[in-house]
């Protein structure tokens, strides 16, 4: 009775942190039941993840922006400008894999430094400064394909990014467990091991300073409930290819910055801006150097995320990245990052992009139009957000 | 420190001008000035909020550029605002440590709260200020948080000048004591401070000068020592004549004085307040603990007086059966007896012994009338058959021819039959206030009335001319002489949860008085 009751209370109390977990769950649910299965099976779910991978990347750095109280457009004009980039340096300019990435992903930092000078030097709201990048890549990825239209990219490198696999230990039909993979399966219990293992001992370090920290049932029932859901997954990916690089990629960008903004300094003081932005100035923070740095990190994903779209097409087209950054707003936006600044997790927004693109991959497999497509989507970020607003209010 | 001719204008307006002044290390300074004479601008330049529109500040022999407190913090100057700014996302430990966290990538905690800790502790402040919501902090919590903010830095490496703009006022007295001794430790470690405040008992309790602001001008430098409070004040307001300094530094003195007897008072009030409540939940206590004997006292007192209740009627039936067992079987016997004697005393033969037997039978003949007499006292004969009036009617008369004393009887006509217990209580009250009467109070008259009351109560009274008893009546004196009589009354009263009253004087008589709380008569 007390544990019912300690689950009613913890889940009341943090319904903002839970709400999206059980919420991917019902939808990932509602269409394993609707599409007879189809959804769960492993070829969809990792589909699924590929897909996010772009979007994910994108919704991970929009998290970081919105929390210091501001917006930017240009990201999804300049992800396709940057793959468009890629593509023309690996086919034109015959460049190899390991210069054209890294060389991507520096004029991602340098676009994204570009929009914070305007933003924290000039003064210039966020929401103009980034209007003005998104006319301008737009131009911009239209002027570099102008002469060749679709450039296709013939690297097998560059390609397996966006679509291939790991590689197994075991060829997949030897060792114990045919046709599962492996590592993937060897990964994933590694995961899961450093989850619990770093839950318990953040537990341990709050409760030595007398913070407040869940029951022992609810922490337990909370190990037990993510370790499940990660083991699900990675068992159902393990049955087919295994991992992508793409989740690999999502996956390290997610864990870099969930533990910067959770453990480090420079997260702590992103947060603080987005709490009080003359706080944090008063506290000694400089609000322009992280405005430079956020931007800088924005701007890196969306060159990643142009890597990873191009990668996935084989080619670059002319409107590469159309829309991308209105996904990751209402990815971070359903993830539970507040438009009004200082709160919103990583790990939110990447469930977030779950969330936006379970519902896509679900409605295209029961044969939805596009059109009401569209409707639902927009009722569930105006659910998220009046959510957001109303759990809110009652915190106050 | 240096500045030299540092100015600030609000569009036109001159906050600041030409202000010029050094502060070398550990010095602490006041800043004094009216309200809007720009001392929190000074400071706010002095910290690199704000840009001077001229002037130039220097710092450690530097030109200092300033470029946001970000930088100043990082030189060692660090501002306490008027009012301080907290991040609320942020819990407390996470605020005093913003922009100053010890460790470059992951903070380290443990030694942050350590330092917090020591901060606190030097503040008077609890330390489990540091687990509370930042959303729910006081003023006063607040402008702590903002002072050990400043406060929390490297021991090794200490603030080179710390700027309190105003921050006494929200502190309360105490606190304000301690945060001027931390101060005098901290200068005498090399830190200094620029102190702007209205409290001038406190500057000159701390500071080593006073540099006084009048409309945005530096009008005073000067050591503390070599001042007075009026020189300041004059100079504060502008102005040397006596009618209007005097009741300035009247009214700040008293303002502080208020403030601090405020306090006080406040304090004291809380401690009251705490003893009271501490005092009031003792009370409760021992009035609880009371109350359960008084109820436990009860409960034996109910338990026993059932007991003796049941003793009673016990007795009243050996008595009752008692007599019938004389009556019927022995009485009869003897009687038996008697009748073979007369017998036998008109038999053949017997003449010689008909004397002795005649004698015989006379004196059977007088057990009988003696074994009647007990089986009347025994059981009154008449309380069954025709109730407790011809039962104390008929004794009554029989003692009063044995005694030689008469007895007024008034009993109420129309009593009706009580139930058998009442009845038999009050004769046998009746009975034994006779006895008492017979024996001690040597009386010439007895009145005995017996009523019915409106309030459903039945009353007895027994009246003598007689000589009375000493009083107060103490019925334990007169167990302790064998004296049972009262003490029997009394306690057939209780049984019946009546009241008993004596009413005596000595040498006018007795009157005994016996209330018993009764039903309505039975059919």
């Amino acid at each position: 009775m007390s544990f019912i009751k300690n689950a009613q209370k913890i889940l009341q109390e943090n319904i903002r942190e839970y709400g999206m977990f059980i919420a991917l769950f019902v939808i990932m649910a509602f269409f394993t039941w609707r599409t007879e299965g189809l959804f769960i099976s492993s070829r969809n779910i990792s589909n699924l993840l590929n897909q996010t991978g772009y979007i994910a990347v994108l919704a991970v750095g929009m998290t970081l922006v919105i929390v210091i109280r501001c917006i930017d457009l240009s990201v999804g004009f300049l992800a396709g400008f940057l793959g468009a980039v890629a593509a023309i340096a690996l086919v034109f300019w015959g460049l190899p894999v390991y210069v054209v990435i890294p060389l991507v992903l520096a004029l991602g930092i340098v676009a994204g430094l570009l929009t914070a000078f305007l933003v924290a030097q000039m003064g210039i709201p966020s929401f103009v400064a980034s209007l003005a990048g998104w006319l301008i890549y737009r131009g911009a990825i239209q002027l570099v394909t102008a002469g060749t239209g679709t450039i296709i990219i013939p690297d097998e490198a560059f390609n397996a990014i966006g679509n291939g696999f790991i590689p197994d230990i075991f060829p997949a039909e030897a060792g114990p467990l045919p046709g599962v993979h492996k590592l993937t399966l060897i990964l994933g219990l590694l995961g899961i091991i450093v989850f619990i293992v770093n839950e318990i001992n953040g537990r341990r370090k709050k409760q030595a300073y007398n913070f407040e920290v869940l029951p022992m049932d609810m922490f337990i029932l909370k190990l037990v409930f993510v370790s499940a859901l990660v083991g699900g997954i990675i068992w159902v990916l393990a049955g087919y290819q295994g991992l992508s690089w793409t989740a690999v990629v999502v996956l390290i960008v997610v864990l870099v910055y969930d533990f910067i903004t959770s453990q480090t300094v420079l997260g702590r003081h992103i947060y603080a801006i987005g709490g009080n932005p003359e706080a944090a100035e008063l506290s000694g923070i400089s609000v322009k150097r992280l405005t430079y740095v956020v931007f800088g990190s924005m701007g890196m994903l969306s060159a990643l995320s142009g890597i990873l779209f191009a990668s996935r097409l084989q080619s670059a087209t002319t409107t590469a990245g159309t829309l991308f950054e209105l996904d990751a707003i209402a990815a971070a936006f359903v993830g539970g990052v507040s438009a009004a600044g200082g709160v919103g997790k990583i790990m939110g927004s990447l469930i977030g992009a779950l969330v936006m693109l379970s519902l896509t991959s679900g409605m295209n497999l029961m044969g939805i139009d596009i059109s009401l497509q569209y409707l639902v989507r927009g009722a569930v970020l105006a659910a998220a957000v009046i959510f957001d607003v109303a759990t809110r209010r009652r915190g106050k | 420190m240096q500045t030299i001719e540092l100015t600030k204008r609000y569009g036109n307006r001159p906050a600041l001008e030409k202000v010029s002044f050094t502060l070398s290390a550990g010095e602490v300074v006041g800043v004094v000035g009216r309200r809007g004479a720009g001392k929190s601008t000074l400071l706010n330049l002095l910290a690199g909020l704000h840009t001077p529109t001229a002037g130039t500040l220097h710092f450690r022999g530097q030109l200092l550029k300033p470029r946001g407190l970000y930088q100043a913090h990082r030189i060692g100057i660090e501002l306490v605002p008027q009012t301080p700014l907290l991040s609320e996302p942020l819990g407390v430990l996470d605020n005093i440590f913003l922009g100053r966290e010890i460790g470059w990538l992951r903070p380290d905690t443990t030694r942050m709260a350590e330092r917090a800790h020591a901060v606190l502790a030097e503040l008077d402040v609890h330390p489990r200020l540091l687990a509370q919501n930042t959303r729910e902090l006081s003023d006063e919590q607040r402008q702590v948080v903002a002072i050990a903010r400043v406060l929390c830095f490297d021991p090794a490496k200490p603030a080179a000048l710390i700027l309190f703009d105003d921050v006494f006022t929200s502190l309360s007295f105490q606190r304000q004591e301690r945060l001027l001794s931390l101060i005098k430790t901290l200068a005498r470690r090399g830190t200094s401070f620029l102190i702007a405040s209205d409290n001038l008992k406190h500057l000159f309790a701390v500071t080593d000068r006073l540099l006084v602001l009048y409309d945005g001008r530096l009008v005073s430098d000067q050591r503390t020592a070599e001042t007075t409070p009026r020189e300041i004040v004059e100079l504060t307001v502008g102005s040397t004549q006596h009618e209007q300094v005097t009741p300035i530094i009247w009214a700040l003195e008293s303002f502080h004085q208020a403030q601090q007897q405020a306090e006080e008072l406040r304090r004291v009030q809380a401690d009251l307040r705490e003893s009271l409540e501490a005092q009031g939940s003792l009370n409760q206590q021992l009035l609880a603990r009371l109350r359960a004997q008084v109820d436990a006292l009860n409960q034996l007192n109910l338990a026993l007086q059932s007991t003796q209740r049941r003793l009673m009627t016990e007795r009243e039936r050996e008595r009752k059966a008692l007599a019938r067992e004389l009556h019927d079987q022995v009485i009869q016997d003897l009687l038996s007896f008697n009748y073979r004697l007369e017998e036998l005393e008109g038999a053949q033969g017997i003449e010689a012994h008909r004397g002795e037997l005649s004698a015989l039978r006379k004196s059977i003949r007088q057990i009988v009338g003696d074994l009647r007499q007990l089986c009347s006292d025994l059981r009154p004969p008449t309380i069954d058959t025709h109730g407790l009036s011809a039962a104390i009617r008929s004794h009554a008369q029989e003692w009063a021819e044995n005694n030689g004393i008469p007895v007024q009887l008034d009993l109420q006509s129309d009593l009706g039959r009580l139930p058998e217990a009442i009845e038999l209580s009050v004769f046998r009250i009746v009975q034994e206030a006779l006895n008492n009467t017979r024996r001690h109070a040597a009386a010439h008259n007895v009145t005995l009335t017996l009523h019915r009351t409106p309030t459903a109560t039945l009353l007895l009274r027994l009246a003598d001319d007689g000589q009375g008893m000493p009083e107060p009546v103490d019925l334990a004196a007169l167990s302790a002489q064998k004296h049972f009589g009262l003490l029997g009354i009394s306690e057939r009263v209780a049984l019946l949860s009546g009241t008993l009253k004596i009413d005596s004087k000595k040498g006018e008589g007795l009157t005994l008085q016996v209330e018993i709380p009764s039903p309505s008569p039975l059919v």
